[in-house]
C-alpha cells in the first residue's frame, strides 16, 4: 500500500527524481567522482542501486545485497524470479525487472526483502523497461538472441502496480535500450537510429524526430546531456531542449 | 542483419551449452579455413584491478553516469572512464576488471563483477580506482562469449579461465559457430 501510495503521487515523485538528479550534477559539479550520491543506470543494466541496497539479476535470481559496510557488500537474500532475468530498473520504490519473458515489479517497501507486486507477461523477446509517473516504457526484440515475433515499444500503466494495463504498442525495428526524462522518451532502435518520441499521451507515444549513423544500444538522459552506448564505443547529444537531441560527440 | 558485436544474451547460453557439448561428443572436429580462437586468462590471474591509462573502446558495452563522469565498460575486460568537460567525454582512466559486465556507484564507491565475484572500488579524485572489497562467487556472468563477427570459433571452454579477446587464425579445429 505504501507504494501504491507512492505511485498515485507522480509529481511529487518527478520532483522528487528531478532534485536527486539535480544533486548528483552538483557532485559532478564540485569536482570528483568521491562525491555523495548514487549515479544512473542505462536500461540495460542488471546492477542498480536504491537507498543503501544493491540489487543484481543474474538469469534467474534478484540479489539483495546491504551497502551499510559500502565496501563489502552483505548478500541478504535471493529471489528466484523466472527464466532469462535481462535488466533491472529502480523506479520510485520498486524495482521494474526486464526478462524475456515478463516484465516484473518489485516493491522495495522492504528494501532488504524486495516483493513480487506483478508480472506482465508478453511475447517472447527480450526487454529493457524504463518508469516515469505512472507508466512503465517496455521495448520488445525479436531477433536470433531472444526468439520473438515482435520488435515494438510497449506502454503499460503501472498506476495499480498489481495490475499493470498496457496502453499501446508501436512498431520499431530492433529496439535494444531506452531513457527517458520528463515526457520525453529515447528509443535506441540499433542501427534504425535513436528514436525520440513525446509521451505526454501514453495511449499514443508521439514521434518526434530521430537520429541515425550508429547502431544505438541503449541511452541514458543524464543533465542536459544524453549519453549513447553505441555499438562501439559512446555517443553525446545535447538535450537542452529534450525533443531535439543535437550531436556533440562520439568516442569510438 | 546481425551485428558485428553484439552484447551476450542469456540464450546463448543455451546455445553455447548445446555447442559445448556437441564438441566434447564430437571425437572429429572440422578444420576451417578461418576460425577464432578464444584467448584466455585464468580465473587465477584475473583477480588484479588495475587502473590503466586511458584506452580506446573495442566493444561498446553498458554505461554509467554519475556527476561529471561517465563510465563504459569494455565487456570482460575494465572500464572506461571519462570527465565530462563542456558535455564532452574526455578519456581519463582504463579500470581492468576481467570478466567485469555491470557497474553501479554510490558515494564514490563502484561496484562492479570481476567475474563471479563482486567487487568494490574506491574512487579518487583523479578517476583511479582501487579495490576496497570482494565478496566471492556471488554472480552468474554471462559465460556464452561470442566472437567479435559471425563465423565458426573454436568452443569456448570456461575451464581454460575468462574470454578476454578473440584472434582471427586460419587452418583451426572448430565447430562452434554463431
Amino acid at each position: 500500500m505504501h507504494n501504491l501510495r507512492n505511485l498515485i503521487k507522480p509529481f511529487v515523485s518527478a520532483f522528487a527524481v528531478a532534485m536527486i538528479m539535480a544533486a548528483c550534477g552538483k557532485d559532478g559539479d564540485s569536482g570528483a567522482p568521491t562525491g555523495d550520491g548514487t549515479g544512473t543506470g542505462g536500461s540495460l543494466a542488471r546492477f542498480t542501486i536504491y537507498g543503501e541496497y544493491l540489487y543484481t539479476v543474474d538469469r534467474q535470481v534478484l540479489k539483495t545485497f546491504s551497502l551499510s559496510d559500502p565496501e563489502l557488500p552483505e548478500l541478504l537474500g535471493s529471489t528466484n524470479i523466472g527464466m532469462d532475468i535481462e535488466t533491472i530498473y529502480p523506479y520510485n520504490g520498486n524495482l521494474f525487472i526486464g526478462s524475456m519473458e515478463a516484465m516484473y515489479i518489485y516493491s522495495l517497501a522492504d528494501p532488504a526483502n524486495p516483493l513480487r507486486e506483478a508480472m506482465a507477461t508478453h511475447t517472447r523477446a527480450c526487454d529493457p523497461v524504463v518508469a516515469n509517473g505512472n507508466h512503465a516504457y517496455v521495448t520488445v526484440r525479436s531477433g536470433t538472441d531472444c526468439g520473438g515475433p515482435l520488435n515494438a515499444l510497449l506502454v503499460f500503466d503501472v498506476s495499480n502496480l498489481k495490475q499493470p494495463v498496457q496502453l499501446s504498442q508501436l512498431p520499431l525495428t530492433n529496439p535494444h535500450g531506452l531513457g527517458i526524462t520528463g515526457n520525453t522518451l529515447y528509443v535506441c532502435d540499433g542501427a534504425a537510429g535513436l528514436k525520440v518520441f513525446d509521451v505526454t499521451d501514453p495511449k499514443s507515444p508521439a514521434s518526434l524526430t530521430h537520429r541515425e549513423g550508429y547502431t544505438f544500444k541503449d541511452c541514458i538522459p543524464h543533465g542536459d546531456i544524453l549519453v549513447c552506448m553505441v555499438e562501439q564505443g559512446l555517443v553525446i547529444y545535447d538535450i537542452t531542449n529534450p525533443n531535439n537531441p543535437v550531436f556533440v560527440t562520439e568516442i569510438n | 542483419m546481425i551485428p558485428k558485436i553484439r552484447q551476450l544474451r542469456p540464450v546463448y547460453a543455451l546455445l553455447f551449452l548445446a555447442f559445448a557439448f556437441s564438441c566434447k561428443d564430437n571425437f572429429e572436429v572440422p578444420i576451417q579455413d578461418e576460425a577464432w580462437v578464444p584467448i584466455y586468462r585464468s580465473v587465477e590471474n584475473s583477480k588484479e584491478i588495475a587502473t590503466l591509462e586511458p584506452r580506446a573502446p573495442i566493444t561498446g558495452g553498458k554505461i554509467y553516469a554519475y556527476g561529471k563522469y561517465l563510465f563504459q565498460l569494455e565487456p570482460n575486460l575494465g572500464i572506461h572512464v571519462y570527465e565530462l568537460v563542456d558535455k564532452r567525454p574526455m578519456p581519463r582512466r582504463f579500470i581492468q576488471v576481467y570478466g567485469a559486465q555491470e557497474i553501479a556507484i554510490r558515494n564514490g564507491a563502484l561496484y562492479t563483477n570481476n567475474d563471479k565475484d563482486i567487487v568494490s572500488l574506491a574512487l579518487t579524485e583523479s578517476g583511479a580506482a582501487q579495490l576496497a572489497g570482494r565478496v566471492e562467487n556471488v554472480f552468474s556472468v554471462s559465460e556464452a562469449t561470442v566472437p567479435p563477427e559471425t563465423g565458426y570459433f573454436e568452443c569456448v571452454d570456461p575451464e581454460k579461465g575468462i574470454v578476454v579477446g578473440w584472434e582471427l587464425k586460419e587452418n583451426v579445429r572448430a565447430k562452434c559457430k554463431f
